[in-house]
Order: structure tokens, then C-alpha cells, then sequence
């Protein structure tokens, strides 16, 4: 499942961008890696966030994973529903299972992201080992 | 950090006959030291400094480890820690609660593609299981992967009926005659992996469940502990040397992966990271209470 229209990072984090702001979550080839997730840690509205690093954590019934962040920019949006129900990312990763909205500070950023068929190749061939 | 740190440790993805591991033999530290020691092996990792490592080490003074999103209130008696003089220390990966005493723990550091692990979770348990498996073998243990059955059980302890980790065995753990002997657990972050776990030598049910909350009363919880527990001691006669057992496991993660091992200690920039994080992370009550309203109880 690599939905068409978004962005993607190897981190496996998805992107959706309208405007300038970007929709941010955890892909369903990472989900069904981590299996049952069972807590989301995310940041609260306003705090800054940077490319390629982490903006939460995610613990599962097999491990805890960094959350990435594809761009850069303010946290303007949290899905505050995974607190209360983190099974959302294993039931629909890419929509109530999103996680953050972030009001891009350097859109530039995004023409480096990988599209759904290269994050799909990426996931067959350096993550399938 | 990012994809910098991501594309340096990917330049370290070659096959492992080409790549040197490194072995860091066991050391005895307190839980605080050791914590900060596996996270700057695997902050260096993730800049590409250090080649994949197997960490061995023991704990003085004995600690209670906690999961990285285990509540403090419940899941240990802090006021009996203290009184007992056994630290408290929460760990970067995820899980519950372990009492660290009377054991050797391994930590592996790798990127997370190098041949043979992967992105894929549960090949890297399978992958280091195995080793520890051959270990247990070695040892003359009659050991095995958790069954089905006992797979399924831990998945329902995963809603916390018990703050210990060792009452749930899960995917790709160890046990002798049923009962779990190695606890492990594993974190993800920039392309690079953490996977760390207690090889149980001795263990005492009945501290244990004095330490750690439950909702069952003390004596049903040491039952649940005895029923769900073992020990090296327990199967196999006088075994007290952790240099004798990091040996074994040494020997057994190299034939098991066909991996040379290069003896070594940690990179002046691992030991000044280690030592930022044991002041400024794993010392403080900040980290090691996470919101808890004891916060200042600790540390």
C-alpha cells in the first residue's frame, strides 16, 4: 500500500502537502513491521521541527522507532486521538492515523522525497533483506 | 541529523566478510553508565563512527530498568528501591520493567540493513536470537523459541496486567522448560538499530515482585514470576564468571553469523557522548521519572 500523491522518506514516514502545509505520518510497511503499536508519543502544537529528524516516538508490542519528520517547520496540528487509540496507525496509516501537521518553513525540502514507486522499490530491495 | 547521519551508516552497509565487528567485553557499571553507554555506541552508529558492536556488561549497584513509555507510579516501589539501594533507570528501548542483578546483558548496535539483519523487526530478533539460542545450547540447555501459545500469552500481558518483563515472554525470545531465561527488546531510529537483553544468571522472585507493582497481590505475582521465570543457575551448576559466560556468548554470536569480531572499547567520542548522557540524561530524574508526579524522588 503506497498511495499515489504523497511523499515519502526512508525513515518511513509519509507526506501529504497542501499548501504550505504538510500532513505527516508512519507508512503501512512500517506498521506492519512494528505490528501492534501500542503508544504514540507526539509534540504539541508550536514546537519547531527539523528535516530528517525526529519529532515522537512510537512503541509497539516488538520495539519503540524514532518518528521523522520529512520537513522542516512548526508543528501546527496533532492527532491528539492516538493517545486514546494508537491502533489508528495500524488500522489506517495514512488517515486516522495521521499524526502531525507542519507549516513548512522550506518547502525546498520536498524535491528531495522519495515518490510512492521509489519508497515501494525502496521497501522490496534495501528493506527486505 | 537525518540523511546524513542515515547515508553515512549506509556506506558502512557492506557484506559481513568485508566488516570488522566489535566486540566490547563485559564491564560492570551502574545502570545510569550502562544506559548512557549502549545510547552513545548507537548515536555513533547513526553517524556512521563505529563499525556494528556486541556489548557485553553486568550492573553494580543492581537497578530496575524501565521501558521508555513505562510509568514510574506503576510500575515499581521507589521508596523500596531506595531503601535496598537499587537505582532506577529508564531505558531508550521499549518494554517493561526488568530488575537487573544477577546477570549478563548483551547489547547489539548495527545498521539496520546490514546483511544479515534488515528493516524487518522480527528477522533481527530471529537473527541475534539464534546466537543467543546456539549460546544456551552450548551451555548444554534444552532451549527454545517461545511457542505459539506462549506468543499469544504475552501479547495479552501487553495491556499491563504486570509492570515485569519477564511475566510475558513475545516474539523470538528464549525459554528452558517454558519459562523465559532472556528478555530483550529493541529500538529503531535513522537506519540504525539498538537491541539489547538480559541473559538471566540468577533471579529472586520474591525481590522482584517486592520491587514491581501488580495488580495481583505480592504472593500471587512471585507465583505468576516463578511460573514464567528461570536461570542459568537453575540448569546449569556454578555459574558465577561473567567473563567465562561473555566468552561463550562471544564465540557463539561469531560462528552463529560468521562474523569476525575485533576486541575495542569505546571511540574518545563514544566515551565523551557516554559520559554528556550519563551526566545530563541518565542521572537526571527529568528522563528516569518522565512526568511522573515522584519525579523528585529519584536521582
Amino acid at each position: 500500500m503506497f498511495p499515489e500523491g504523497l511523499k515519502y522518506i526512508k525513515n518511513h514516514s509519509w507526506i501529504k502537502v497542501e499548501g504550505n502545509k504538510g500532513k505527516i505520518g508512519l507508512t503501512n510497511f512500517a506498521q506492519e513491521q512494528l505490528s501492534d503499536i501500542v503508544t504514540v508519543e507526539l509534540p504539541a502544537a508550536g514546537k519547531a521541527v527539523t528535516a530528517m529528524n525526529p519529532f515522537g516516538t512510537i512503541e509497539s508490542v516488538k520495539a519503540t522507532m524514532d518518528l521523522i519528520t520529512p520537513v522542516s517547520g512548526e508543528v501546527t496540528e496533532v492527532n491528539a486521538g492516538l493517545n486514546d487509540a494508537p491502533e489508528k496507525v495500524n488500522q489506517d496509516p495514512y488517515g486516522e492515523g495521521w499524526m502531525i501537521v507542519v507549516t513548512m518553513s522550506n518547502p525546498a525540502e520536498l524535491s528531495s522525497l522519495l515518490s510512492a514507486a521509489d519508497y515501494k522499490t525502496f521497501t522490496e530491495t534495501e528493506a527486505a533483506g | 541529523m537525518g540523511r546524513v547521519l542515515n547515508d553515512s551508516c549506509r556506506r558502512m552497509d557492506a557484506p559481513l566478510h568485508q566488516q570488522e565487528w566489535r566486540f566490547i567485553d563485559t564491564t560492570v557499571a551502574s545502570g545510569y553508565e550502562n544506559m548512557a553507554i549502549d545510547e552513545a555506541i548507537y548515536l555513533s552508529c547513526q553517524r556512521g563512527a563505529v563499525p556494528p558492536t556486541l556489548r557485553l556488561y553486568g550492573w553494580q549497584p543492581p537497578a530496575v530498568s524501565l521501558g521508555y513509555f513505562q510509568k514510574l507510579e506503576s510500575a515499581v516501589d521507589l521508596e523500596e528501591c531506595r531503601r535496598r539501594g537499587i537505582d532506577v533507570v529508564r531505558r531508550l528501548t521499549g518494554g517493561r520493567a526488568v530488575l537487573h542483578h544477577h546477570e549478563l546483558t548483551y547489547a547489539v548496535i548495527a545498521p539496520e540493513n546490514v546483511h544479515p539483519f534488515s528493516t524487518r523487526v522480527l528477522q533481527t530478533y530471529m537473527t541475534i536470537g539464534t546466537c543467543l539460542l546456539n549460546f544456551f545450547k552450548h551451555l548444554g540447555l534444552n532451549a527454545q523459541w517461545v511457542a505459539l501459545r506462549d506468543k499469544q500469552r504475552g501479547a495479552a500481558f501487553s495491556k499491563h496486567e504486570t509492570a515485569s518483563c519477564f511475566s510475558a515472554p513475545s516474539w523470538y525470545e528464549i525459554t528452558v522448560g517454558g519459562k523465559k531465561i532472556c528478555g530483550s527488546a529493541q529500538k529503531r531510529g535513522n537506519g540504525v538499530f539498538l537491541q539489547h537483553g538480559s541473559i538471566l544468571i540468577d533471579h529472586d522472585s520474591d525481590l522482584l515482585a517486592t520491587l514491581l507493582i501488580s495488580k495481583k497481590d505480592k504472593e500471587a505475582f512471585t507465583r505468576e514470576i516463578d511460573a514464567s521465570t528461570t536461570s542459568l543457575n537453575r540448569h546449569v551448576a556454578g555459574v558465577v564468571d561473567l567473563h567465562v559466560l561473555g566468552d561463550k556468548v562471544l564465540s557463539s554470536f561469531q560462528n552463529t553469523l560468521g562474523v569476525s569480531f575485533s576486541r575495542g572499547a569505546l571511540t574518545a567520542g563514544e566515551a565523551q557522548l557516554k559520559e554528556l548522557l550519563f551526566r545530563e540524561k541518565y542521572q537526571k530524574a527529568d528522563w528516569n521519572c518522565k512526568g511522573s508526579s515522584m519525579c523528585a524522588a529519584v536521582a
